[in-house]
């Protein structure tokens, strides 16, 4: 049985639609990522599945718990990490940390060990005794995913962890989900960074608008791509007859994606399809003023798949 | 005990808001010390008198100068009516309160004697100091005292000497009419006699001896006395009364500005905790940090309780600190009863703690922390008394106050101090102010949301 199940799930907020029929399943030891531009409903969508906000219609279990059920079992096996820093600035960050874990039950000497083994793996032991406020964004952020973890969460969700951080804090934050990709811990990981979606996680699921638009394992969905995608900018329009010439004659396409003077090719190798396509275009005399060359990413599928960039 | 984590926190926060910190304890010692020194004469009588006021009697009679006699008898209020052997004179008055020495000046107008004695209305002269307001109030609520006791003596000689010229002419008219009987008697006896003597030969007509009738009247003087006496010991009470107008009362040690003052502003910086409830949920809803709470196993109970229990608890610190501060440093007599002054301090927590979470699921922004809560905060204070003492205030001011959780401490808190009352004489307040606490965590549970 999978360690996550969402049939059907919606939030409505009065008229406005916000989640509109999520279904997942998540494996145990998986890092699953949500990809999605500003307001296509991550936050929206796990922190119905973390048990924080109401679920308007569907079905979540979690770990064999009905979330509408035992929430209080839900909660006590995981963990939440929240999109914006929720600390007390004015306690320092041993302290905050030794709330947080008193809140799950956590008691004088195994709360003190939990917390000096996080502040360790977050590499802020040093910084322990500062208050919260005098630290870096990126400081602050690593503190705000420990509080997360004191009680070995089986089920961490993480929302955009990395938001503005220095690179060094990022390195430190990706070392650390790869230290609980290895304890075998469940990650669901929301993210609007290409990058960081396609080096983390095993499974992506690209939400756009409260609906999944694509999903599968971060393999699959790049090799949906290919070699990338050329793009052409023609001085005028190409029938659809021409284009089905040249896609016929050229086997390194793989697909053709065409909108009046602008026609996208899907191929195996940008390099090579380059000079064969050109040449072929100028061969029927068609001018091309421009080539946009995309490399087979996250990126370049989102925007595939909705004309939009990711990042506003 | 979910929520004891969530309590340590937030003591810990407040422990550190050098902010809260000096307005909750700072402030009201601040305010004490300056209050209690300022104010020190008005209320400290007995060892030096300490508020003159100038007196011009006009009239001159037994009664005024009676009247004179018991208004030196209050402590703490001297009367002056001359200077250098010179009597004031009325048109002395102004002069006497523009030249700072008086804060008051009392004139006893002419007739004061005759009209006391027939019962009528008289009013006293006052010319006040308005920069003394405070104290000369005080002198107004004494005066007002002394007349209705001394007023209320010669309603009730009247009253006597009524009666007993009643019973006089009661017993006189009995006797007059006896003897007129018995004259009748006597004269008819005198007849029969005198006709018999007739009847035999050579004798005397009988003539009867005139006999003096008349009632002497009782022997009034000493009933009246002992009448007088027993109408006086009960009308006794209001000189009491008075008494404690000035703060010096007979039956326990003598108040001074301390137990006005460090009650007074213990109640009223208690309910400052409103402004840091009302800040800490905000900071928490606007931070996420609530949210993140209840993302754990913690149920919103749990964390109801854990935001109100540290105010509860401040609050309680900040009378035990001030009432300490008063007995130790500045000698305060703590009253008869530390078992009734613990009990009021738990349900002025109580309450202060109510209107803290009230507030706390009211305010929407800062702004409205600092207006809203100060507003209502600093006015329930001043209606409450905490600031004006309640005896000054007019009666309907006095009734407003009972609105207020303040006043129903602070009487409580007074009655315990001042009055050397026990825990079962405070059940009242305790059980009002218990009341009003119930009122305002209702309301809180109903309007609170921890998300925004
Ligand atoms: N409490 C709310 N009330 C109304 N609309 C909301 C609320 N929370 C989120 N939304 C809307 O839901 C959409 C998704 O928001 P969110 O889940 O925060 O997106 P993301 O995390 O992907 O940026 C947005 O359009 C946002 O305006
Ligand atoms: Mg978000």
């Amino acid at each position: 049985m999978s360690i996550i199940e969402a049939a059907n799930v919606e939030k409505r907020y009065g008229d406005l639609h916000v989640i509109k029929g999520i279904d997942v399943t998540i494996e145990e030891g998986q890092v699953f990522g949500l990809l999605g531009p500003n307001g296509a409903g991550k936050t929206t969508f796990i922190s119905m599945l973390s048990a924080q906000l109401p679920i308007t219609s569907g079905q979540v279990t979690i770990d064999g718990f009905d979330i509408h059920v035992s929430t209080k079992e839900i909660k006590r096996r995981i963990g939440v990490v929240p999109q914006d820093i929720a600390l007390y600035p004015e306690l320092n960050a041993y302290d905050n940390l030794k709330f947080f874990g008193a809140l799950y039950g956590l008691k004088r000497k195994e709360l003190k060990e939990k917390i000096d083994w996080i502040l360790t793996l977050v590499g802020l032991k040093d910084r322990a005794s500062d208050p919260v406020k005098n630290y870096s964004g990126g400081m602050k952020r690593r503190i705000n995913i420990a509080a997360a973890l004191l009680h070995d969460p089986r089920i961490i969700f993480m929302d955009e962890p990395t938001v503005g951080i220095d690179p060094q804090s990022r390195n430190k934050i990706y070392e650390l989900i790869h230290f609980l990709k290895e304890q075998k811990r469940t990650i669901i990981y929301t993210t609007h960074y290409m990058e960081e979606a396609s080096n983390l996680c095993d499974t992506i699921a690209i939400l756009d608008g409260g609906r999944i638009i694509e999903i599968g394992t971060t393999v699959d969905l790049l090799k949906k791509l290919h070699g990338g995608i050329l793009e052409f900018h023609l001085d005028q329009d190409m029938g659809s007859k021409e284009i089905r010439t040249i896609m016929d004659t050229h086997d390194c396409i793989i697909e053709c994606l065409q909108a009046k003077e602008k026609v996208g090719f899907i191929v195996t190798n940008t390099q090579e399809a380059l000079q064969t396509i050109l040449g072929s275009l100028s061969a029927k005399g068609i001018k091309v003023s421009s080539v946009n060359t995309m490399p087979p990413t996250l990126e370049t599928l989102f925007l595939h798949l909705t004309g939009k960039e990711l990042r506003e | 005990m979910k929520f004891l984590p969530i309590v340590k926190k937030d003591l810990k926060l407040i422990l550190k808001d050098k902010a809260a910190m000096i307005v909750l304890f700072l402030l009201p010692v601040m305010f004490i010390s300056v209050m209690s020194f300022a104010l020190m004469p008005v209320f400290n009588g007995g060892h030096d008198p300490t508020v003159s006021i100038a007196l011009i009697d006009l009239d001159k009679t037994e009664e005024s100068k009676g009247f004179i006699e018991r208004l030196r008898d209050v402590q703490g209020i001297t009367v002056v009516t001359e200077s250098d052997g010179t009597v004031f004179k009325e048109s002395d008055a102004e002069r006497l309160i523009l030249g700072n020495s008086y804060p008051m000046a009392v004139v006893i107008p002419q007739e004061f004697g005759k009209k006391v004695k027939g019962n009528e209305k008289v009013t006293l002269g006052g010319f006040i100091d308005p920069a003394q307001y405070n104290t000369s109030s005080i002198i107004v609520k004494a005066l007002e005292g002394v007349s209705s006791t001394y007023s209320a003596l010669f309603t009730i000689e009247n009253m006597v000497d009524n009666q007993i010229a009643e019973v006089n002419e009661a017993v006189n008219d009995r006797v007059t009419e006896m003897s007129d009987l018995y004259e009748e008697k006597i004269d008819e006896l005198t007849a029969e006699l005198d006709k018999l003597a007739q009847s035999f030969p050579g004798g005397t007509p009988v003539e009867r001896e005139p006999i003096e009738v008349g009632y002497m009247g009782l022997e009034t003087e000493s009933m009246r006395d002992t009448l007088l006496q027993q109408a006086n010991d009960s009308v006794g009470e209001p000189l009491i009364t008075v008494k404690e107008y000035l703060g010096v009362s007979e039956k326990v040690e003598k108040p001074d500005a301390f137990q006005q003052n460090v009650p007074g502003y213990t109640v009223m910086f208690v309910f400052f905790i409103v402004m840091f409830a009302g800040r800490s949920f905000l900071a928490e809803r606007k931070d996420g940090t609530f949210r993140r709470i209840l993302s754990a196993p913690i149920g919103k109970w749990n964390l109801f309780i854990g935001k109100m229990i540290p105010n509860f608890l401040i609050s309680l610190i900040q009378c035990f600190v001030m009432f300490a501060i008063g007995h130790f440093l500045f000698k305060m007599s703590l009253g008869n009863s530390i078992l009734g002054l613990i009990g009021i301090s738990l349900c002025l927590a109580w309450a202060s703690t109510a209107i803290g979470m009230l507030i706390a699921s009211l305010v929407k922004s800062e702004t409205q922390i600092v207006g809203v809560s100060m507003m209502i905060v600093l006015t329930l204070a001043a209606l409450g008394g905490t600031m004006v003492p309640l005896f000054v205030m007019p009666d309907l001011m006095q009734k407003i106050a009972l609105f207020t959780p303040h006043a129903w401490a602070l009487t409580g808190y007074q009655s315990l101090l001042v009055r050397g009352m026990g825990l079962s004489d405070v059940w009242l307040n305790m059980l009002v102010l218990f009341l009003f606490g119930m009122a305002f965590i209702t309301v809180a549970v109903w309007r609170l949301r921890f998300d925004e």
